[in-house]
């Protein structure tokens, strides 16, 4: 297999290995200068020690915020062309971007645009979530018609039940809240275990260039 | 193992196809572009050796097409996508569209070939086709017509929107009880949480960050507003942040409502001291970590030209953390970036219902996580305590507040708005009739009670930006003709240190400690006592003095702002801060709420025994 180095590939990947390793050693010594030993001398070694991480993650934030600014003309740039091309919803987009910078312009502080307009069709969107999820959950077991399905389709009505507020349901209430605190929580902090721990991997692969998510 | 799949990527350009300038209602049709698989080269391994090589991981994890599929190109020994994928080249060359004479959207349907294909990928994949979704159906007349509607699924919509509109028709369809008025039993978090903000004294800080989307805000404005008004009513201040860009759009549109009405009733809630809101922090995390770090100059950059301001330094100068979220991934970024520098103070947390599993896991693992209120319904409690401990007679239910709209006074927001102020004690004249807030901002009185000062207390002479037309510009001479220098924001104040003249201009001090000039047209002067002491710190800490020093010694040099008192809402009249806000509908809402999970246990209850019964019927 004739396998051809790519010089850019493996620039960025040193690139890349290089600029974690200083903002990862960086960051953990800079925040334990107990590692140092104690006195002033120590504070000052770590403070001194931080403050690569801490540039690094300034000219991130830079970069996060400029990459905003790219976005936005990209997505100009993309819709001026398809309008070129003909497709007139594009058009629409546009004469939106330019009626909400006009209107800030116009009327600065005026709130009329998100609060009359994008609010109300955000919130309406996710009411309709609500009709999708129980006409999904009044599918269940049409889909799913074993024991896990029944299961779960007994769980969601017992949990929608407890949340009511009527005295007569109060041992469905109990149980619902039993329900939430033990077994949810326990996969809630399993979930949270698993973020953390998946954190670890994905943070270690990235540095010995095993992934390389931005191509970087 | 090579990384490189580029060529099964690229399209080979159809060469004996040349491009054709479609015409009339054919353009906006989608051009769909005839695509080979490239040839492979001769040196680089086939997709089903790719397969047969994999050692990322075991076997076994692979779902059972792609097994089969290995199975398949180990069988022949092939090494090449296109015989371990049968047919799969053909199946992706799309051939010509068939289209209606019209050449509408709507009109085009799949030809006979094209189905074929869809078939024979749908078996490659393992998927099973249903003819009845997704496809065009022809109607008696030859025209195309949508699948029909989903009757299960409208027959659910219609249920929910019944059973959530009755209880605004009549109170008779209104089951079950409101949220009690205390939740200090049942719920220990929440009852932290209501401690936490009735403990601020006055002059105390809050940070409160906002971070959610317009999506929740049903859910979470109310909980916002109030616990905005609870710390403005303890004295306290608020400092808001946000990383959610849409979230400080909005949340400049709440403070700034709670601002217009308590302006109305003649409280004042000055920009920049009774209130911060922080600029936008970029990167998620990363600007949570950055506030944290760099508090100071953020606070100094979102305060803008305005020197009279709020004298803060570190994330430790707040009295407590107060997140509200529609996400747990919120409330973990706060809890990870702000929380392990905040010394000594503590985070609470408002969340919507979805938020709440992972959230209350933080708060019952986190010393320093206290509190935590979810959802409307402890938002509805949240409020009849704050009328109960500030003295205000609680609002009567009005189950016909959209059966009848004409019972609400025009202009006011909520149903009940005039009712409580006319009904409630006050310390202040309050309106009899509330208008409706507009977000123009109000000129404020000029005879506003300031503090008597102390009469060791110097007294300095300050404007405030009161034209509507904000922001307004800071010049370098007292002309429209000089170059702009800054600007300031309707609300701002800034100190006098001259004026020209005939006092059309008035010599300001800015935040950046640089003096420039602005029209007297634009704002209002007043005089105010010169209380708190100027501060040298220029920083938030030692290393971020350090990191500033090295990187930004110009812009942030050794000039401090000034910082003074103006005045701050009077004791006496911080009750009418609680009993400003809107009630509209509240317990109707949490009715509707109760009225539309009653539905949705319906729907799935019985949408569930059906199709076991089916199930079961099928089975004999």
């Amino acid at each position: 297999m004739n396998r051809r180095p790519r010089a850019g590939i493996s620039m960025a990947a040193v690139t890349g290995f290089l600029v974690g390793s200083v903002a990862v050693l960086s960051l953990l010594l800079g925040d334990n200068p107990a590692l140092f030993g104690d006195g002033a001398g120590a504070e000052a070694l770590a403070q001194n020690l931080a403050l690569p991480g801490d540039a690094l993650l300034r000219l991130l934030m830079i970069v996060l915020a400029l990459s905003i600014v790219f976005g936005i003309a990209n997505l100009l740039t993309l819709h001026i062309r398809r309008l070129a091309s003909g497709r007139l919803m594009s058009g629409v987009l546009l004469s939106s971007f330019a009626g909400v910078i006009g209107w800030h312009i116009m009327l600065p502080g005026e709130p009329s645009l998100l609060e009359a307009i994008q609010l109300p069709i955000e919130s309406a969107l996710a009411a309709l979530l609500c009709v999708t999820l129980v006409a999904g959950g009044a599918r269940i077991l049409t889909r799913r018609s074993d024991i896990w399905g029944l299961l779960f389709t007994l769980v969601v009505v017992l949990v929608l039940l407890g949340s009511l507020p009527l005295p007569e349901l109060a041992p469905i209430a109990t149980f619902s809240d039993w329900l939430m605190r033990i077994p949810a929580q326990a996969g809630a902090r399993a979930i949270l275990l698993g973020i953390a721990l998946g954190s670890i991997v994905v943070g270690v692969r990235a540095l010995l260039g095993q992934d390389r998510s931005a191509r970087g | 193992m090579t990384d490189d799949y580029s060529w099964l990527e690229e399209p080979q350009p159809a060469a004996s196809e040349p491009a054709r300038k479609r015409r009339g209602l054919r353009r906006f049709l989608p051009r769909l572009r005839r695509r080979r698989l490239a040839a492979q080269p001769a040196d680089q391994p086939g997709a089903a050796a790719l397969l047969e090589g994999q050692s990322e991981r075991p076997l076994t994890e692979l779902d059972q097409r792609l097994q089969a599929l290995r199975a398949r190109s180990l069988e022949g020994e092939v090494h090449d996508e296109r015989q371990a994928l049968y047919d799969v080249d053909q199946a992706l060359t799309s051939p010509a569209l068939q289209e209606k004479p019209g050449g509408v959207i709507s009109a085009v349907a799949l030809s006979q070939a094209q189905q074929a294909q869809v078939d024979l990928l749908t078996e490659i994949v393992g998927g099973q086709s249903d003819p009845a979704e997704g496809t065009a159906k022809r109607g008696l007349a030859g025209r195309a017509v949508q699948s029909l509607p989903n009757i299960p699924r409208l027959l659910i919509s219609a249920l929910l929107l019944l059973f959530v509109a009755l209880p605004f028709v009549s109170s008779d369809y209104a089951p079950g009880a409101l949220p009690p008025a205390d939740f200090a039993e049942d719920d220990p978090q929440a009852a932290a949480f209501y401690a936490a903000l009735d403990s601020l004294s006055p002059g105390d800080y809050a940070l409160v960050a906002v971070e959610y989307g317009l999506g929740a805000a049903a859910e979470l404005d109310a909980l916002t507003d109030l616990a905005l008004r609870h710390i403005f009513a303890r004295g306290g201040r608020a400092v808001l942040a946000t990383s959610n860009p849409i979230a400080y759009l909005h949340a400049r549109n709440l403070i700034t409502a709670i601002r217009d009405r308590a302006a109305q009733a003649g409280l004042r809630l000055v920009n920049g001291l009774d209130y911060l809101l922080l600029d936008y922090l970029p990167g998620g995390s990363l600007g949570i970590r950055e506030l944290n770090e760099n508090f100071a100059d953020i606070a100094r950059r979102s305060i803008r030209a305005a020197p009279i301001s709020l004298p803060l330094r570190e994330l430790t100068d707040m009295k407590l953390l107060l997140v509200v979220a529609d996400s747990a991934d919120d409330v973990r970024n706060w809890v990870e970036q702000a929380l392990p520098d905040a010394g000594p103070r503590r985070l609470y947390a408002a969340t919507s219902l979805a938020a709440e599993p992972l959230a209350r896991a933080y708060v019952e693992g986190i010393d320093r996580f206290d509190g935590l209120l979810v959802g409307m319904r402890a938002a509805y409690t949240y409020g009849a305590m704050l009328d109960a401990a500030f003295g205000i007679t609680p609002q009567s239910s009005a189950p016909n507040a959209l059966a009848s709209p004409e019972t609400a006074p025009a202009g006011s927001v909520g149903s009940g708005a005039s009712s409580v102020l006319a009904a409630a004690p006050s310390p202040t004249p309050l309106p009899t009739a509330t208008p409706r807030p507009t977000y123009t901002p109000t000129p404020l009185p000029t005879n506003t009670p300031v503090p008597t000062p102390a009469p060791t207390i110097a007294m300095i002479r300050i404007v405030e930006v009161t034209s509507p037309q904000s922001p307004v510009n800071i010049r370098v001479g007292p002309s429209t003709a000089q170059a702009a220098l800054g600007l300031a924001y309707t609300g701002d104040t800034l100190e006098v240190l001259d004026t020209n003249a005939d006092s059309s201009w008035y010599k300001i001090l800015m935040s950046n400690g640089w003096e420039g000039w602005i029209s007297a047209i634009v704002v209002t002067e007043r005089l105010v006592p010169d209380t708190a002491p100027a501060s040298d710190e220029s920083a938030s800490n030692a290393r971020e003095r350090a990191v500033m020093s090295r990187f930004y010694p110009r812009r942030y040099g050794k000039i401090e702002p000034r910082f003074s008192q103006v005045n701050q809402v009077p004791v006496s009249a911080r009750g009418a801060i609680i009993q400003l806000r809107e009630r509209g509908g509240e317990a109707q809402r949490l009715q509707a709420m109760t009225m539309g999970t009653l539905a949705a246990v319906l729907a799935i209850a019985l949408g569930n025994l059906a199709a076991a019964i089916g199930a079961l019927a099928r089975r004999g």
